[in-house]
């Protein structure tokens, strides 16, 4: 019955994208395009989501094990929490959250039509298609809601790494907000590529929507690293593992477009560049996506193997050739092409940004896909791994980060030197003393001092142009600095996320430079020094939760004889998997995380072995990771509120 | 204070800031601690996935990274340490892939991306002279092309 449900909910999702791409595009072929036309199949197409969506929920929060999936991903035992979060744990789950993403996005897009709006309605169109492609995924190879012919008791329980972790519930719907909001300027992009309409209005629109994208996906890949840190217990928040890697790509080429398209709406050049930029990106979200589900890759990301890899390959290449056949027919149209004066300019610098995010992004994308094509083709393996991608990325971030710091301050058009000169003087004074000052502290990494130098230039260059721009205007200086901010959302809210890359750069530099990891074994009883801290083993205990057995380490942390707390790493035993998932206990600092993850416990005399780890400034990391989040939905949405504020208001 | 005089300060606060940097560099050394980690993170734990000896929980990289450690108190110099794990456990252990006929293009598909890149940025530039603008000039430009300041 829910079962049954569920497909007749899938299909008229499926019915709905259908219609709204033919819909759609009939309207956008007419030229007269009304916004009627498309309001029944994107009912449709949102209802039927929706309610796929939680006809999946009723069918888990029920226990009704005849489906599959519920069988398969739930157990009765499962918490409430993780069992309302198994609906996107696996695979057939998550397509249907992510036909339930794009279903809003489109009802988004739909929301802000105006009258007339070809353009509006041609994206309509394009999202109509894609999600004809994950509705008829989920109609076939990846259907959620396969019964089984006889329904067993009990099911087999969540993927015991998935329900370890509050985070896990939340970390997966931000990145499909990132991943599949980047459908939304892809859409307009195609669809301004038909038109041949390069008019800003495509430009504006577009980088808006990937804005939003693009603070979702900050936030999924945040929450991600945050998960790895809190749960995996190797003391880690990014590992270069595929499906990192792919969640990376998408990022880097977002955000090289955020900066390109300042470029083209201030100077009108790069409108090719722009749209390949954003095609790229939607491609790499869908490359992800491929490499997440096809098992291609081993990862600890990937779902089970199935025909849905094949599949969301095929629609890969498709999509792919379609869309880069489409921009080498079109792109002509939409191109004018006035020349770059001078390379010493905010143009210049902003190319510059664009050639380094593209190549850190062709690197990680080689350094991902290398060892399997090569095996593929060859039968040889190699293996890329961390060291490989550090080697590469560490540099590359280092130069843009200086750019980053450099880049705001230069004028457009044409840099002179005594005005660069006047306009950089300050903050690299405040960038070297700091760096001096760093050194004679004791700091001896050069990779860490660079890191510390160029995030206080981006830091104090943000903070000398605020400066400047609110000095500029008459009155109270703190209400010119709100003005200030307030009058270009973009521009500034763009100078907040660097100023959180910065922080964030400074935590990633201390805390892998400055990394110190013990394995430490202890009787009952028994205390060990570990870095200035004290650590004595009280004893172990065990809990039986419902769904699993919690085993752990009482550990009492001293520094200078003063108690600090006790802290109890544990291993979890899911009895679905034969190894424990590891809990470890973070003790944040403003100055270091303690960090203890535990390896085992003795049968029969208890004593304990465990890892310990100190991590310098971990904190840097998540504040600058907000900042940047914050930074983005607060652009998108100021953006938004000034917009609609000029068109009501007097006429300008 | 006039433009000279700023620009002396400026320059003499730089020089004095990068001078005491690199006396403090100088004398600094990498410790037998700091070796063996770089070491265990560059090799791969022969039994798992992807995980190095220093990131893996499991008993032999925890074996393996004591035998770093040992190698590296014998004086063993970096080379001779991985040499000596390719040997054992073959070319797999390396994480990080040498250069060679099966890896080359690993390393030349970027670099020549970024020789592209470069390559086109440069040959879009304009061949015109052009006179920088005054600061008069440059805030009457600045407000003639800006719609409206939707930067975002």
């Amino acid at each position: 019955m829910i079962a049954l449900a569920g497909q007749a909910a899938i299909l008229i999702a499926l019915g709905g994208a259908v219609a709204l791409a033919v819909a759609g595009w009939r309207a956008f072929a007419a030229g007269r395009p009304a916004r009627g036309a498309t309001r029944l199949p994107m009912a449709l197409l949102l209802g039927g989501a929706l309610a796929a969506f939680v006809v999946l929920e009723v069918a888990l929060l029920s226990h009704d094990f005849s489906i599959e999936y519920v069988a398969r991903n739930h157990a009765r035992d499962t918490p409430i929490l993780f069992t309302v979060a198994s609906a996107w744990a696996a695979l057939e789950g998550s397509i249907v959250l992510w036909g339930l993403v794009l279903a809003g996005f489109a009802a988004a897009v739909y929301r802000s039509l105006g009258d007339d709006d070809r353009l509006g309605v041609g994206a309509l169109a394009v999202i109509g298609m894609v999600a004809i492609f994950f509705f008829g995924l989920m109609a076939t190879a990846a259907n959620p809601f396969t019964t089984l012919a006889v329904a067993p008791p009990d099911g087999v329980g969540a993927n015991p790494l998935l329900q370890n972790h509050i985070l896990m519930a939340v970390h997966p719907p931000m990145l499909y907000l990132g991943y599949v909001g980047m459908t939304v300027p892809f859409a307009f992009a195609i669809a301004a590529l038909v038109s041949g309409d390069g008019s800003r209005v495509w430009l504006q629109r577009t980088r808006r929507w990937t804005l939003v994208a693009w603070s979702f996906l900050t936030l999924g890949i945040l929450l991600g690293a945050l998960w790895s840190y809190e749960v995996l217990g190797w003391g880690g928040y990014w590992a270069w593992d595929p499906v990192e890697n792919a969640s990376i790509l998408p990022w880097l080429t977002a955000t090289a477009f955020l900066h390109s398209s300042v470029v083209q709406r201030r100077r009108g050049m790069l409108q090719a560049w722009n749209l390949a930029l954003v095609i790229g990106t939607f491609t790499l979200t869908l490359l992800g996506t491929f490499i997440t589900r096809s098992g291609v890759i081993a990862s600890v990301h990937s779902f089970t193997q199935s025909a849905v890899g094949p599949a969301i390959l095929g629609f890969l290449l498709v999509v792919l050739v379609a869309s880069f056949g489409l921009f080498a027919a079109r792109a002509h149209l939409v191109v004018s092409a006035p020349r770059l004066d001078s390379l010493a300019s905010r143009e210049g610098a902003i190319l510059f940004n664009n050639l380094l995010l593209t190549v850190f992004a062709v690197i990680i994308l080689m350094g991902t896909l290398y060892p399997v094509v090569l095996e593929a083709f060859t039968g040889d393996r190699v293996f890329v791994g961390a060291p490989w991608f550090d080697r590469s990325a560490v540099p590359i971030s280092l130069i843009l980060l200086f750019a980053m710091g450099l880049g705001p301050l230069l004028p457009y058009r044409l840099a002179t030197a005594s005005l660069t000169w006047r306009r950089v003087r300050l903050p690299l004074q405040i960038a070297l003393v700091t760096v001096a000052v760093a050194a004679t502290a004791g700091l001896r990494s050069v990779t860490v001092l660079v890191a510390v130098g160029a995030a206080t230039l981006v830091i104090s260059s943000v903070g000398a142009s605020l400066h400047t721009a609110a000095r500029q205007r008459s009155g109270r200086y703190v209400a010119d600095l709100r003005q200030t901010v307030r009058s270009d959302p973009g521009y500034w809210g763009g100078m907040a996320a660097h100023v959180g890359v910065a922080v964030l750069a400074v935590g990633i530099a201390f805390s892998s430079a400055f990394h110190v990891r013990e394995t430490i074994s202890l009787d009952v009883g028994g205390s060990a020094a570990f870095d200035g801290y004290q650590l004595t083993y009280i004893g172990p205990f065990q809990r039986v939760e419902p769904h699993r057995v919690v085993v752990g380490a009482a550990i009492e942390i001293r520094r200078d004889g003063r108690l600090l707390g006790v802290h109890e790493p544990r291993l979890n035993q899911y009895p679905n998997q034969a190894q424990a998932i590891p809990t470890p206990s973070v003790r944040m600092g403003l100055v270091e995380d303690l960090y203890l993850s535990l390896v085992r416990i003795e049968q029969g005399t208890g004593s304990v072995t465990f890892d310990a780890h100190r991590f310098p400034l971990v904190w840097m990391l998540w504040a600058g990771g907000t900042i940047i989040v914050l930074a983005g939905g607060w652009a998108a949405v100021a953006t938004r509120r000034r917009r609609s504020l000029q068109l009501e208001g007097a006429p300008s | 204070m006039t433009e000279w005089a700023r620009t002396v300060v400026a320059l003499c606060v730089m020089a004095v800031a990068l001078g005491v940097t690199v006396m403090s560099l100088a004398t600094a050394e990498q410790s037998d601690a700091d070796r063996v980690e770089a070491l265990a993170e560059r090799l791969k734990c022969p039994i798992c996935a992807s995980e190095s000896i220093a990131d893996s929980p499991s008993s032999l990289a925890r074996d393996l990274y004591d035998l770093i450690a040992e190698q590296v108190a014998d004086g063993w110099t970096d080379d001779e340490i991985v040499d000596f794990f390719v040997a054992t456990y073959g070319e797999q252990v390396r994480l990080d892939p040498p250069i060679d006929a099966r890896t080359i293009a690993l390393w030349l598909v970027p670099l020549l991306g970024l020789a592209v890149g470069a390559a086109v940025i440069l040959r879009r530039r304009s061949r015109v002279a052009t006179r920088s603008l005054s600061e008069a000039e440059r805030q009457r430009l600045m407000a003639a092309t800006d719609p409206g300041g939707d930067d975002a």
